[in-house]
């Protein structure tokens, strides 16, 4: 007698044939991506001859007809094409020196405004393809104004997908508009995009107009945005160089701003010293009880680019935080940044502090650890 | 009385139904999901949807060793290899009795210092820490008192410099990109607070230069059968668990965590077996209950290469300690179990776990004693109860190949047409023997369970097989 009112096994089925279906998916796709890949080489292959044609024609002072867009665009629509048209244009410009392709390049603009609406329907890896080879290839390169182009990048940076912010936002910089960021960043903000703060900062380094007004322009614009789209901006301006102290003084001064932008501000005043703040630093180290740990940890690295018995006496404080971190960061910075000699931390090596004691030694032995790999590398060369 | 019998072989028919039904759908959404998400994957790769970004997010690179004298020196010259900027390796001795401390100190010159350590997780106290530079690459050795694997990742945690740490066996070996693949997560995504790798089986695989050189399935039935089981669950379950931040589990293999996350909840539980699933579950619910917002990431290109037990009896010590870890990591996060405030991770993920991980091997065993009962008592149609066996079987079998496929074409692998035939034969032997095993390992789990609970469950090391080029060589011998 059956004990069952209901078929498992024709459930069981169904998953199976599913199951069929996704293995017959997969074993199919390793062939289609085997001839995929054939085919994909001689579509390549076949526009070498094309674009080079049409380079030499442009060299001669021939212009590019008509329909020749009219073709590329039509078969740029398709995605494969577009792949196929990206690997042709490496091996040109492996084949050519830089300049001879920028004419026909620049010509091109107007066959990816074209596609625009095309790629603009597409699903995500698509669209930021799309936007990979807008930078690729410096499409739009120093364009002042808006267009649809510029306008697509920007639309693209409140996507969700991570991949097309990120590629439009390197098609941004690559373009050069410091207004175009400055708008990309706008949007970010109202729509509360929350982008990596690394690949924000290091991505504005890749930016190919003018550095220090982009830096400018996004700084005086900060009371605008979220601290976490004013910190990318101050550590963009940290690789740039000592305009800002003033600015950054201010923020630093005030105990309402955000943490991490304070902390950001000191990080500036390490790389680029600025009197003024010596006292602050110095503070952060004093009061280190009670104050967050990490200003006092961060001060304490800042303070090698402030020499003075004043800051050894400061650093000697910091030795005795409870912090792990405010000892160890006081203690490379008066060995290693100062480069304060033994004779002078007598009173620490021979104090009552056991753990200043400790991180002094500690930091010693880092030291000769590091030259005995120096002196390793030096012989082995 | 057999009107009372029947209605109860009903009542049980049915829950039957619903459970392997319930577990046939998990199955074939995950392969479904994972073979969707690979190939999305491998679209994504051609059209440079990667971040692509000069990598430094550092990363310290922590490994717990206990008897590892035959592996140990392998793995941190593989470590030594990776392609990564910014880095440290901490390995971590928890009072080995073999000479693991001797053999990297005379492999890579390590000099005792007086390091203090920065407490921040409780652990055994440290007996000598001695540090290294090779290739610009710091090396930190700690020797503790023996305190079990967690206690001695607790150590590493504590001994570490960077923001993020990577937690792995000293058996095992990282892949050359794998560093670069499991930080990406992070540069996506700020909120992400641990990302777990793809963890496979090397004991048929040669590495050089930290890349894959030579693989083959393997003539053991033991190790293949472990593939296909791994296979199945990094390339489909997982993937689909990856989907709704519902996976419960980064192998202690290979996985990234943010420090001070991890200190926030108080590291690895040194009182438990399963010390990485209970990290993950309590970042799960430390991030829940406080409503930070936060992200638990699986990230297939993130490859790490693990010795699996190569012996029945091996492979019973591991899963006795796998089991006992998750009845105790369950057992300690119950009021996950359906509670609103941890959203699918309570509804979903747990559920999974206490019924298809934790419960199946007494389901399994009761299911056993209603059919002899059946039986005795007539109630049960034998053919056709052999015949659903087979179905089921198989469907076990053909879900195993197609997670198998999924692998090979997105991880451009190729094997030969004998890898294929032994492939397919070790799907059916899995799917017939092996979970025969693994549920009277269950079962038979919690016998010695109060005498063995906190102890490093070794099986036999193998040397890992790495190809050096003489260039290599070369390098590893300015260490020395």
């Amino acid at each position: 007698m059956h004990i069952l009112s209901i078929k498992p096994e024709v459930i069981l089925y169904v998953y199976m044939a599913s199951c069929v279906a996704v293995l017959v998916f997969n074993v199919l796709y390793i062939f289609i991506d085997k001839y995929r890949g054939r085919r994909l080489e001689h579509q390549s292959l076949e526009m070498v001859d094309e674009i080079t044609g049409q380079i030499q024609q442009m060299e001669a002072g021939v212009d590019v007809r008509e329909e020749y867009f009219t073709g590329l665009i039509r078969r740029l629509k398709k995605l494969e094409k577009l792949r196929a048209f990206e690997l042709s244009m490496e091996e040109i410009r492996r084949q050519m020196p830089a300049g001879r392709t920028e004419k026909y390049l620049e010509q091109m603009r107007r066959v990816f405004l074209e596609l625009v609406p095309v790629y603009e329907k597409r699903d995500e890896i698509e669209q930021a393809y799309f936007a990979s080879l807008v930078e690729k290839f410096g499409i739009d390169k120093g364009h002042t104004a808006y267009d649809g182009l510029m306008d697509f990048m920007i639309r693209m940076v409140v996507h969700k997908g991570v991949f097309v912010r990120e590629n439009a936002l390197r098609a941004l910089y690559m373009i050069g508009n410091k207004e175009a960021v400055l708008a990309a960043w706008e949007k970010m903000e109202d729509n509360e995009i929350c982008h990596s703060k690394k690949l924000l900062s290091d991505g504005l380094l890749k930016f190919t107009g003018d550095r220090g007004e982009l830096a400018r322009l996004l700084f005086e614009h900060r009371s605008r945005f979220d601290t976490r789209l004013v910190l990318p901006v101050m550590q963009f301006i940290r690789f740039l160089g000592e305009d800002f102290r003033k600015e950054f003084l201010e923020l630093l001064s005030k105990e309402t701003v955000d943490k991490e932008i304070r902390l950001e501000a000191v990080r500036y005043f390490r790389k680029y010293p600025y009197e003024p703040v010596r006292a602050l630093l110095q503070r952060f180290l004093q009061y280190h009880e009670y104050l967050d740990w990490e200003y006092a940890a961060v001060a304490a690295q800042a303070l090698e680019s402030y020499p003075g018995p004043d800051t050894v006496d400061c650093l000697k404080e910091g030795l005795k935080a409870v912090n792990w971190y405010v000892r160890l960061n006081s203690a490379e910075t008066l060995i290693m940044g100062l480069k304060i000699p033994k004779k002078d931390l007598f009173d620490v090596y021979n104090g009552r502090d056991r753990y200043a004691r400790e991180i002094l030694n500690y930091v010693t032995e880092k030291i000769e650890i590091k030259g005995q790999e120096m002196e390793l590398r030096e012989t082995d060369v | 009385m057999f009107e009372f019998v029947k209605c109860f072989y009903t009542v049980v028919g049915a829950l039957f139904v619903i459970y392997l039904l319930g577990y046939s759908t998990f199955l074939i959404a995950s392969v479904i999901a994972g073979s969707l998400d690979l190939y999305k994957e491998s679209k994504k790769r051609r059209y440079h949807n990667e971040i692509s970004h000069d990598y430094y997010v550092p990363v310290s690179i922590v490994v717990p060793a206990y008897n590892e004298e035959v592996t140990v020196v392998d793995t941190v010259k593989s470590l030594l290899m990776m392609d990564y900027r910014l880095y440290e390796i901490v390995v971590v001795d928890d009072g080995s009795k073999d000479a693991t401390t001797q053999v990297l100190l005379d492999a890579f010159h390590l000099k005792k210092v007086m390091r203090p350590i920065n407490r921040q997780i409780k652990c055994r106290k440290e007996q000598n820490v001695y540090e290294a530079v090779v290739n610009g690459i710091n090396i930190t050795l700690v020797q503790k008192i023996n305190g079990g694997k967690a206690d001695a990742l607790n150590m590493g945690i504590n001994a570490s410099r960077y923001p993020y740490f990577i937690c792995m066996d000293a058996d095992s070996v990282l892949q050359k990109d794998s560093l670069k693949y499991i930080v990406r997560p992070v540069l996506e995504d700020d909120t992400i607070v641990a990302v777990g790798g793809l963890v496979r089986i090397s004991n048929c695989a040669v590495l050089s230069e930290g890349e894959l050189v030579d693989y083959h399935m393997p003539w053991n039935p033991i190790v293949g059968m472990q593939i296909l089981e791994y296979d199945r669950s990094f390339m489909a379950s997982r993937i689909l668990m990856d989907k709704f931040n519902g996976n419960l589990i980064i192998s202690g293999a290979f996985g990234l965590f943010k420090k001070d996350m991890v200190a926030s909840v108080g590291g690895y539980d040194a009182s438990t077996m399963g010390e990485d699933m209970e990290l993950v579950v309590k970042l799960h619910a430390f991030c829940r209950i406080n409503k930070i917002p936060y992200g638990i990431r699986y990230i297939p290109d993130a490859i790490c290469w693990s010795q699996c037990p190569s012996s029945i009896g091996d492979l019973k010590k591991q899963r006795r300690r796998w089991f006992l870890g998750l009845f105790q990591c369950l057992n300690k996060h119950r009021r996950m179990f359906l509670a609103p405030e941890f959203g699918v991770v309570g509804y979903i993920s747990y559920l999974y776990y206490l019924l298809y991980e934790l419960l199946s091997p007494f389901i399994e065993l009761f299911g056993l004693l209603t059919i002899v009962l059946a039986y005795m008592v007539n109630l049960i149609n034998v053919p056709f109860m052999i015949m659903f066996f087979l179905i089921y079987a198989l469907y076990g079998a053909v879900l195993t190949i197609t997670a198998f496929f999924a692998r090979i074409y997105t991880q451009n692998i190729r094997l030969s047409v004998l890898d294929v035939v032994k492939a397919v034969y070790l799907c059916i032997a899995e799917s017939v023997f092996f979970r025969f095993i693994q549920a009277f390992t269950r079962m038979t789990a919690f016998f010695g369970y109060k005498k063995k609970k906190n102890v490093w469950g070794q099986i036999k090391r193998q040397k890992i097989q790495l190809h050096q080029t003489s260039e290599e060589k070369g390098k590893m011998g300015d260490a020395k």
